[in-house]
């Protein structure tokens, strides 16, 4: 299924489903501004297929607001099943982690408190998506290796096991393998996004392609 | 299941906006010990909406209640709705609907 971005404020109550522990820019590059009697915030609003309808947003006042986003869903949707099924679904179409759900509908919790699982770390798997998505955010969808690193911390929030240095490669911190192991050609066979047709590699870096380019439409992640 | 660890002391606030959080209404809320929402957009069900926490920006109000809030709130936002919530009273005022809840404490922090 494909999640796509609407292009206006659907003008619906929501109410907050889930926090995920990734930044909005992570998500989607189609953020618009917006404000209710909570507050501003930056969102954007998705549909999969005919049925589901939902935002993500961050409000200035959010707990974590750098480096997580708000699931909404509308507020007819209250049966915590069926929270439950379009959550699954929103994460697996939209590529994200299961390890990224800080909180979700029905898990008990405490105002004011929210912690990221354990688990939740910079995968090799992840770290491909996310170096497609800063590429295809720079000028002609390229950025160099230089470039990739750079924004790297800025759209996955880097955990202590991340940062921690490499034992068999100490000049390098575990995260920035990870990128590099991420843009290998050669590995993981069919794997890249090299294979898959997404990217192409150009001097000092990728470019995405527009295969890559409608995968990441096909996310939500741009339109 | 209660989803919520709820400590009635703990306080909320709301910041200053142009529309429903103005220095004049913040006087009345802190007149009236009450803090008023009207039901969102494409909503018919009105609602108080803050953040849990002390108050982290400049101008806003601080408050805390004995009125649980909804099921419907996350770790970063409480909201309290009328009908939904025990204890969330019901006020008309200029023909629209409002939810109320009572504060136990106040402080006005955009005067």
């Amino acid at each position: 299924m494909t999640v796509n971005v609407l292009k206006y404020d659907p003008d619906i109550e929501v109410v907050p489903q889930a926090i995920i522990w990734r930044p909005l820019r992570y998500c989607t590059l189609v953020v618009r501004n917006g404000q209710d009697d909570l507050d501003r915030y930056q969102g954007a609003s998705f549909t999969i297929g005919n049925d589901i309808t939902f935002d993500l947003r961050v409000y200035e006042g959010h707990i974590h607001a750098d480096v997580t986003v708000t699931l909404y869903l509308p507020e007819d949707v209250g049966d915590e099943e069926h929270v439950s099924e379009i959550l699954a679904l929103v994460i697996e179409e939209m590529a994200i982690p299961v390890s990224a759900v800080a909180w979700r509908r029905g898990q008990k919790f405490t105002f004011g408190k929210l912690e990221r699982s354990r688990q939740d770390r910079l995968s090799e798997r992840e770290a491909r998506l996310i170096v497609l998505k800063i590429a295809a955010s720079q000028p002609g969808h390229s950025a160099t290796i230089e470039k990739l690193r750079e924004e790297v911390p800025r759209y996955f929030d880097l955990s202590e096991a991340d940062k921690k240095r490499s034992p068999s490669r100490p000049r390098e911190l575990g995260w920035q393998i990870v990128v590099r192991n991420a843009m290998s050609s050669h590995m993981k066979g069919g794997q890249t996004i090299f294979a898959k047709g997404w990217a192409e590699k150009i001097p000092g870096g990728l470019r995405v392609t527009r295969q890559g380019i409608d995968y990441l439409n096909s996310i939500g992640f741009s339109d | 299941m209660r989803d919520i660890e709820y400590v009635p002391n703990d306080p909320f606030h709301r910041v200053e906006n142009p529309t429903t959080q103005t220095k004049t209404i913040a006087l009345m809320q802190q007149l009236s010990h009450e803090i008023l929402g009207r039901p969102a957009r494409g909503s018919g069900q009105p609602s108080v909406k803050a953040y849990p926490g002390k108050l982290t920006r400049d101008r806003g109000v601080e408050f805390t209640t004995d009125i649980e809030p909804m099921p419907g709130s996350a770790p970063n936002e409480a909201r309290w709705y009328w009908e939904w919530s025990p204890g969330v009273e019901i006020r008309h005022k200029d023909g629209e609907d409002y939810a109320c809840i009572a504060v136990t404490s106040f402080s006005n922090m955009q005067p």
